[in-house]
């Protein structure tokens, strides 16, 4: 008899006390990071105007935890990257496990990394879960005299009624002051993708080709090979990256105003 | 009145009669047939903060059949509100003398839905194309495994038990991630904690 109850009351308790669960779908929870992008910014070294520079942009992690992992231990067994861009779809159900888990993997690079919104980021309690661990959803940053701006270009998610990208915000933060000679854009969603507003498409082209400094735009969410698209032809280059989930990520070297990017496969 | 003082009203509305319901008096027979044989409150397993939930047995006993509103405060993982209802299976009960039973291992199941304007049933057209999403962000299924120990009062008492329970759960969303990711995690990882108190009638 006394055996039995010991046994109930051991199961009872069996299953561990860190896993009290409020809502799949709940915000936080008492060990949710906040403001990793703040974080990681702070965390960038200083480095010259003019010096060149070296990023990693990888997307599209979504629920690819193995392959996450395998690109963290490939990026850190090289030790020429300035730092790494988590460019959306972080999560896949916009769950706070999904970014909880990615940022756990990602926490582990030995650069620092800054991570934009997907549209996949987007549902459910999606975007206020992003905003509340990494920080707005539209944000900038410099380094080596480059101001990156990094924007949300999820349309859909707002069933495409103007606001996003929101153009007005990009016109603003495509500046550059003393510290800053050049400007690159980045996002989720490629203007050349039907998840993005199509009453914005020339909007959003004409703006970057008019934007003195800008040296390219560069997306994620197409999961396919590396590939360029230029609004007429020529002009400011809008490099779609392959994603995470394919097991790929891009190296861009800036220089001068100039980029070149290459596909990496790990 | 704001909408979240609505949500906030709705939801201690409810507590309230599932609360006044239970132990209303046994002349009333309108009330006496839809008296539930349990009512209870939870503590998390992801379906609020707090739950509240009356329930019926059918079938000797060994089952349970029971209906949950739940809530998270904003300050506690944002506000929601989510509706839940449970299909418990309780084949085991060791007794111990008169005063207590012990079930082990009760096989559980349950959809929840959670209410507000960021949780649809299916990403509808014209927004989505057919498949874009292929899940609900509302309705979750969720599979649990429960343990309780009932103790027993007096027979001739209005109450007729009190339980403690812990509740383990996981979803579909959380089993398919998991079955993607299986060499790194395993099965017991995905679920997720709830306990509780039930007042047997």
């Amino acid at each position: 008899m006394k055996k039995a109850l010991f046994c109930g009351v051991f199961l009872l308790f069996a299953f561990g006390c860190n896993s009290d669960e409020y809502s799949p779908n709940q915000v936080f929870n008492r060990n949710t990071e906040k403001d990793v992008n703040a974080r990681e910014i702070t965390s960038l070294p200083q480095k010259p105007v003019g010096t060149p520079i070296k990023i990693v942009i990888s997307g599209d992690t979504q629920r690819s935890y193995k392959e996450a992992i395998a690109f963290v231990n490939h990026v850190n067994t090289r030790s020429d990257i300035d730092f790494v861009i988590l460019n959306g779809d972080i999560s896949d159900f916009g769950l706070l496990s999904e970014f909880e888990s990615i940022l756990k993997i990602y926490n582990g690079l030995k650069v620092p990394f800054i991570s934009i919104i997907g549209n996949h980021d987007l549902v459910a309690n999606g975007r206020a879960i992003y905003e509340r661990m990494f920080g707005p959803l539209n944000f900038t940053f410099n380094y080596a005299g480059v101001r990156f701006v990094c924007h949300d270009t999820n349309g859909r998610e707002y069933n495409f009624n103007g606001t996003t990208p929101n153009l007005t915000w990009l016109k603003n933060n495509f500046k550059l002051n003393s510290e800053t000679t050049h400007l690159v854009a980045i996002s989720h969603v490629p203007p050349t993708d039907g998840d993005f507003d199509p009453a914005l498409v020339n909007p959003y082209e004409n703006l970057f080709n008019q934007t003195p400094g800008l040296i390219a735009s560069i997306h994620s969410h197409r999961h396919g090979k590396l590939e360029t698209h230029y609004q007429h032809g020529k002009g400011i280059p809008f490099l779609i990256t392959n994603a995470i989930v394919n097991s790929a990520y891009t190296i861009l070297n800036i220089k001068n105003g100039q980029i070149n990017a290459e596909e990496i496969n790990f | 009145m704001g909408r979240s003082m609505l949500k906030k009203s709705i939801f201690s509305g409810l507590i309230i009669i599932v609360l006044a319901t239970a132990p209303l008096h046994a002349q009333d027979s309108f009330f006496n047939r839809f008296k539930p044989d349990e009512v209870n409150i939870q503590y998390a397993g992801s379906i609020g903060f707090l739950s509240a939930g009356a329930g019926y047995h059918f079938f000797k006993k060994k089952t349970t059949l029971s209906f949950h509103v739940g809530y998270v405060p904003e300050n506690l993982g944002g506000e929601m509100t989510i509706l839940a209802v449970k299909f418990e299976y309780k084949p085991f009960a060791i007794k111990i003398k008169d005063k207590i039973i012990i079930h082990p291992i009760n096989p559980t199941f349950f959809p929840s839905y959670t209410l507000g304007q960021n949780f649809d049933f299916k990403f509808e057209k014209p927004q989505y194309r057919r498949g874009y999403y292929f899940w609900s962000s509302a309705l979750r299924l969720h599979l649990a495994f429960g343990t309780e120990v009932k103790l027993l009062t007096n027979k001739k008492s209005k109450i007729k038990a009190l339980s403690l329970y812990a509740e383990a759960n996981t979803n579909d969303l959380y089993m398919i991630s998991w079955f993607k990711n299986r060499e790194l995690a395993a099965f017991r990882d995905i679920f997720k904690m709830g306990y509780g108190v039930k007042m047997y009638f």
